[in-house]
């Protein structure tokens, strides 16, 4: 057996000592994939997907001759041609081990499954796949003849098959997958070359198979450390403390104008676009600005070359699907996203009108974003990528049948944005030049058609970045990065005589321009253990003919005494503009909501749930947020690439309200500051089991530095103040495709503003509320699990999943509900068991 | 529903009559409408699980505001307002013109100095409003609820209440001002509004019981047995009174006007209210007897007049 073995692989000695007896045994094992084949392009990063594991991969060594099979005079021979693919994605499989031999007596055509002890075969002729996977064998005798073929990581599979004489056939064979890896932990042998103390990258398998995510990017952020549990689970970036806007989503390099659908549902880009995700919680690079919380970072992949491919996938709110493959020299990539979630809630409120006999009034959100990609290698290791994608939401309220009323109301944002990027890399020279146009419009309707709102931007923004790495011990960057906005505005207010005509309407026009101007050097510095990474930024901010401006120095320092501890120690400023008018003026979110006769008052935090619609950035000054953000990580790299760290963070905010009328400084001026420790522990706890735990204390504030004489007080908790974050998530990959997870989540409650009392009114009751955040949440606490099973074909690969929030039904207190005078506390409100599923097809 | 002491109502009424307007007629309903120099007599209605607190067990104070509403939450101090000069009918700021569960108001004249540019008539009737905060018997005390109040601090157990004080009726107003050489700034066709007469307080004297077959006029205050698990209808039994009906000559034609009544119920028992918690002439319950449940309505008509009445339905086993 052993002969066979190294005759039919010229396998090693170590393979042949791990060969059980019997053909059997033989087949199972064989040397893997090699470099050999499709080999990568070497001059960018490689971004098409899905990556390909290799563990382990092993040279071969050469072929040892195959034992013979008769000759063709005696029975005549026929030819073979075949292909050897991967089963489920049709991705050809290179270096696959082909063998031929004959068929056992009794086997019959088609696919044959090989018994635990068999007879050596008479004779045995084996190659190797090729590139494109295909295999060809002359001369075979016509007879019964049964192909297997094997390869690491895949199962084999064994074929009976009939060989004529003088007659080719064809044969394609399909191998599936022995174990899916989709947890693979980024751990960089080297430090990146951008400056960081805490960043942590979430790949595509992950984020699809994350419990409690949905498959969504930015929420599969909540599970990371500095990035806080929001209201009802949905999708806003709290980064250590920092609201919302405070906090930029970067794609290919320039800032997403909002990072989240209506009500936060869901992300504007879905993950099987990325290349990979990179979450920074502070101390960012000098490249990035405009933002004094966190950044996240995203690159968008390239198509896949090896074939047409692409998914389609529906779930309870919304169908997507994508297709890629080769273009020419290139890739390309289109997909598209389209939510009906409105559907789904018109209808519920339908059948619960029909049982109640009550109006039901609801706010729909509809959605639908896409992406075109295409990418094209240039000559001399460049490359050209062209990028459309979009998004628009509808929010509208929902007419009822049986109101009195109805509504008007609809709020529409839109943005499309098409971007173009070169980069080459050279002799240690990296160059990055991407311009970008971006067209938005925001269109609000409200109070039964009297009022109306729409603004448009056309954004003009560049980025132009060269890189100099001088040997291996020093690396130069320096960039520049700007937008121009020009925005028109129109408000039309009805008339408050008669409304009949379009010309009843008062109209307001305005236009005007916004810019922002960015340039930033950086360098890196490595000696021996000791990187620095210096950086700055200037940045200027103007609005019309107010103009604003900062400097943001910062520096990291990473200390490596040997390849599993690291030190990370940062500083820096970092700035933010914002217009005293440029914020949410939407403001969808009522602060007096009834519910069922109860009433609700939605905390600060909620405020950001409202769609970032901004009209008029009006005649007010510009304030210039500034930040210091200090931080430290120390971090311990496991052998398996997972990870313990622990760090400690600062983020000092200077609010710099703008002085009053009369040119004093403003009393309302203030401090937001948070400070706090995060631990994060990644490890995979066997090939089949993945988990973390990550755990953030924070303390937000926001400090008052001149208090008005009788303000009640000069210190208040941050609207996003969550004191304990806890998050223990499990994957485990069992047999049949299936996986399982599961996350439990700890999390301590937000502040909010109690109402203490109320004002007896002829009617009703008017609350009285107490001090702003001065009171909190009770502690939350719940399990979600996810189940996924693949069904893997030979064309194509049906995936489902489950996924289950909140399974034990806990109601996790969001708001707090109270009684019709306000005198009392009727409950709370909080999301019950939350079940949703979907199912995809890939291709 | 009653679980505690709760403002239910405030009674206001014309007393004392200024040296302004038509005389009071006398009639069953109080005057509610005050012209400058009138006198109020001001007296919240508390009810608890017992029935009606008698307004002078309350520790109370009273202040008066400009404007509607808003005379507890304007930013400051409530327990540093200074007493009330009593010669503005809408003092500049608030207030504090008597401590007491029952007190009277006297309004001030007219002012001496009216700002013409833009001035009407509706800018002196827009308001003042008058604001009680008070501590029931067993309660935390006055002045610790207007310690809370102002710290913002949770006012479990203290009584506040506001209401704009009318002053009216419209015509007599206009004369007045008139008479001292203003142009009240009202509009050619207003006639309607200045026909109004004096605002009158309703009433509830009388409610209808219904149910099954069975109707029933009972007086305010009676105790009605009434079947278990039955639907109950209780109406209000409003008069001409309440309605403060009158006629204006419009176009050759007299048209009628009326106030727009409006009930608020409220029950001292865990009852099913099948509709008319609030706003509706008609409430219907269902009750599980044996038990007693008191009810409660409060009758509003649109003008700031108020009144309330109660009854006890014996609910059979």
């Amino acid at each position: 057996m052993v002969g066979v073995l190294d005759q039919a692989f010229g396998a090693s000695r170590r393979l042949a000592r791990l060969a059980p007896c019997g053909l059997a045994g033989l087949l199972m094992l064989a040397p893997g994939p090699t470099a050999r084949a499709g080999k990568p392009d070497r001059s960018e990063p490689d971004r098409s997907g899905p990556h390909r594991t290799e563990p382990g991969a092993v040279e071969p060594d050469r072929d040892e001759p195959d034992r013979p099979a008769p000759g063709c005079a005696e029975l005549g021979c026929g030819r073979l041609i075949g292909e050897a693919r991967i089963a489920g994605q049709r991705v050809p499989l290179p270096g696959a081990v082909v063998i031929v031999m004959p068929a056992p007596a009794g086997a019959s055509p088609g696919p044959y499954r090989a018994a635990a002890e068999e007879a050596e075969p008479a004779w045995v002729l084996s190659q190797r796949s090729d590139a494109d996977g295909g295999f060809r064998f002359d001369d075979l005798p016509a007879s019964l003849v049964r192909v297997a073929v094997l390869a690491p990581g895949y199962e084999r599979r064994d074929h009976v098959m009939e060989i004529e004489r003088d007659v080719t056939v064809r044969l394609p064979l399909y191998l599936p997958a022995l174990a899916e890896n989709p947890f693979r932990t980024v751990v960089a042998s080297q430090p990146p070359s951008r400056g960081h103390v805490s960043e942590h990258r979430l790949t595509k398998e992950e984020i699809a198979t994350l419990p409690g995510s949905q498959g969504d990017p930015l929420r599969a952020l909540q599970n990371l450390p500095g990035v806080a549990r929001p209201p009802l689970g949905l999708g806003l970036l709290v980064i250590r403390g920092a609201a919302p806007n405070q906090s930029r989503v970067f794609m290919g390099g320039h800032a997403l104008p909002r990072a989240f659908h209506n009500l936060s549902l869901a992300s504007v880009f879905p993950a099987d676009v990325l290349d990979e995700l990179r979450y920074q919680p502070g101390n960012f690079d000098a490249a990035y600005g405009n933002a004094t919380g966190g950044v996240v970072l995203i690159e968008p992949r390239r198509g896949r070359r090896d074939g047409l491919h692409g998914y389609g996938e529906v779930d309870l709110a919304a169908a997507s699907a994508l297709l890629e493959g080769p273009l020419g020299k290139g890739s390309f990539i289109v997909g598209a996203q389209r939510a009906y979630i409105d559907g789904v809630l018109a209808t519920a409120a339908s059948v619960t009108e029909r049982v109640t006999g009550e109006p039901s009034s609801l706010l729909l959100p509809r959605y639908y974003d896409y992406q075109a990609l295409f990418d094209h290698p240039l000559p001399d290791g460049a490359w050209l990528s062209v990028r459309a994608f979009g998004s628009g939401d509808v929010l509208r309220a929902r007419s009822s049948p049986y109101a009195a009323q109805s509504s008007s109301f609809r709020l529409q944002t839109d943005f499309h944005r098409a971007d173009l990027v070169y980069r080459r890399r050279r002799n240690g020279w990296s160059v990055r030049l991407t311009p970008s146009f971006r067209y938005e419009i925001n269109r609000l309707v409200a109070g039964s058609d009297a009022f109306r709102r729409r603004r448009r931007d056309y954004i003009g923004s560049a980025r132009a970045e060269v890189v100099r790495t001088i040997g291996r011990r020093a690396e130069l960057t320096v960039g520049t990065d700007f937008e121009l906005d020009a925005y028109s505005t129109l408000d039309e207010q009805a008339d408050p005589g008669f409304l009949t005509e379009a010309s009843d309407y008062v109209q307001e026009r305005m236009h005007g321009l916004q810019a922002t101007l960015g340039s930033y050097a950086s360098a890196l510095l490595r000696l021996g253990p000791v990187t620095l990474r210096p950086g700055a930024r200037a940045s200027a901010f103007t609005v019309g003919d107010r103009a604003a401006f900062s400097i943001d120095p910062r520096g990291i320092v990473d200390v490596e005494p040997n390849e599993r501890w690291r030190v990370s120690l940062g500083l820096g400023r970092y700035s933010q503009v914002r217009s005293i008018a440029d914020r949410n003026e939407v403001d969808l979110v009522d602060q007096s909501t009834g519910i069922q006769g109860a009433s609700v008052f939605l905390p600060s935090a909620f405020g950001n749930l409202d769609p970032a619609a901004t009209f008029a950035p009006q005649d007010t000054q510009l304030n210039v947020r500034e930040a210091l953000h200090a931080s430290a990580t120390v971090q311990y790299r496991f052998g398996d690439g997972g990870s313990a760290e622990l760090g400690g963070f600062l983020r000092n905010q200077h609010n710099n309200v703008p002085p009053v009328d009369d040119g004093s400084s403003n009393p309302f001026d203030s401090v937001s500051r948070a400070v706090g420790l995060e631990a994060l522990v990644r490890h995979r706890v066997t090939d089949k089991l993945y988990g973390w735990v990550a755990y953030t204390l924070t303390f937000a504030d926001l400090l008052l530095l001149q208090t008005p004489p009788g303000f009640p007080y000069t210190k208040r908790p941050s609207d996003y103040d969550q004191r304990h974050n806890l998050v223990a998530l499990l994957s485990y990959a069992l047999p049949e495709h299936w996986r399982i997870g599961a996350r439990f989540r700890l999390v301590s409650g937000l502040p909010y503003t109690p109402v203490v009392g109320s004002v007896a009114l002829p009617g009703g009751f008017q609350p009285i509320f107490g001090l702003r955040n001065a009171a909190r949440l009770p502690l939350s606490h719940q399990l979600d699990l996810r189940v996924d099973k693949r069904w893997i074909r030979d064309r194509a690969t049906v995936s489902a999943y489950v996924d289950v929030q909140n399974v034990y039904n806990r109601v996790n207190p969001e708001l707090v509900l109270y009684a019709a005078d306000f005198r009392s506390e009727a409950g709370y409100v909080g999301l019950p068991i939350f079940p949703s599923l979907g199912v995809r097809v890939d291709w | 529903m009653i679980t505690g002491p709760r403002e239910l109502a405030l009674d206001v009424e014309v007393i004392a009559q200024g040296p302004y307007g038509e005389p009071i007629a006398t009639g069953s309903r109080t005057p509610r409408d005050a012209l400058p120099g009138d006198t109020l007599a001001l007296a919240p209605v508390v009810v608890d699980a017992e029935g009606r607190l008698d307004p002078t067990e309350l520790e109370a104070t009273w202040m008066l505001c400009n404007g509607i509403y808003g005379c507890l939450l304007r930013g400051d101090e409530v327990s540093q307002r200074p007493t009330c000069t009593g010669d503005e009918i809408q003092p500049r700021s608030p207030c504090r013109f008597a401590d007491g569960g029952r007190v009277t108001l006297t309004l001030a004249d007219l002012p001496e100095q009216i700002p013409l540019e833009g001035f009407t008539v509706f800018d002196l009737l827009t308001g003042p409003t008058v604001a009680m905060v008070a501590s029931p018997p067993g309660g935390p005390g006055l002045e610790a609820c207007l310690s809370r109040l102002d710290a913002r601090a949770r006012m479990d157990g203290c009584l506040l209440t506001e209401r704009v004080l009318g002053l009216g009726p419209l015509g007599e107003m206009v004369a007045l001002l008139e008479q001292a050489g203003i142009d009240p700034g009202i509009g050619p066709d207003a006639d309607t509004l200045l026909a109004r007469p004096r605002n009158r307080n309703p009433a509830v004297e009388e409610l209808v019981v219904s149910h099954g077959d069975e109707t029933r006029v009972v007086a305010a205050g009676s105790v009605v047995a009434v079947p278990s698990d039955v639907e109950i209808s209780l109406t209000v039994a409003a008069t001409d009174d309440d309605y403060d009906t009158y006629e204006v000559e419009l176009e050759d034609q007299r048209v009628s006007f009326s106030d727009p009544l409006t009930a608020q119920w409220w029950l001292d028992t865990e009852v099913e209210q099948l509709e008319g918690t609030s706003g509706e002439l008609t409430t219907r319950l269902l009750a599980e007897g044996p038990a007693r449940v008191r009810v409660y309505v409060v009758l509003r008509d649109g003008y700031d007049g108020e009144g309330w009445g109660w009854l006890d339905l014996e609910v059979g086993g």
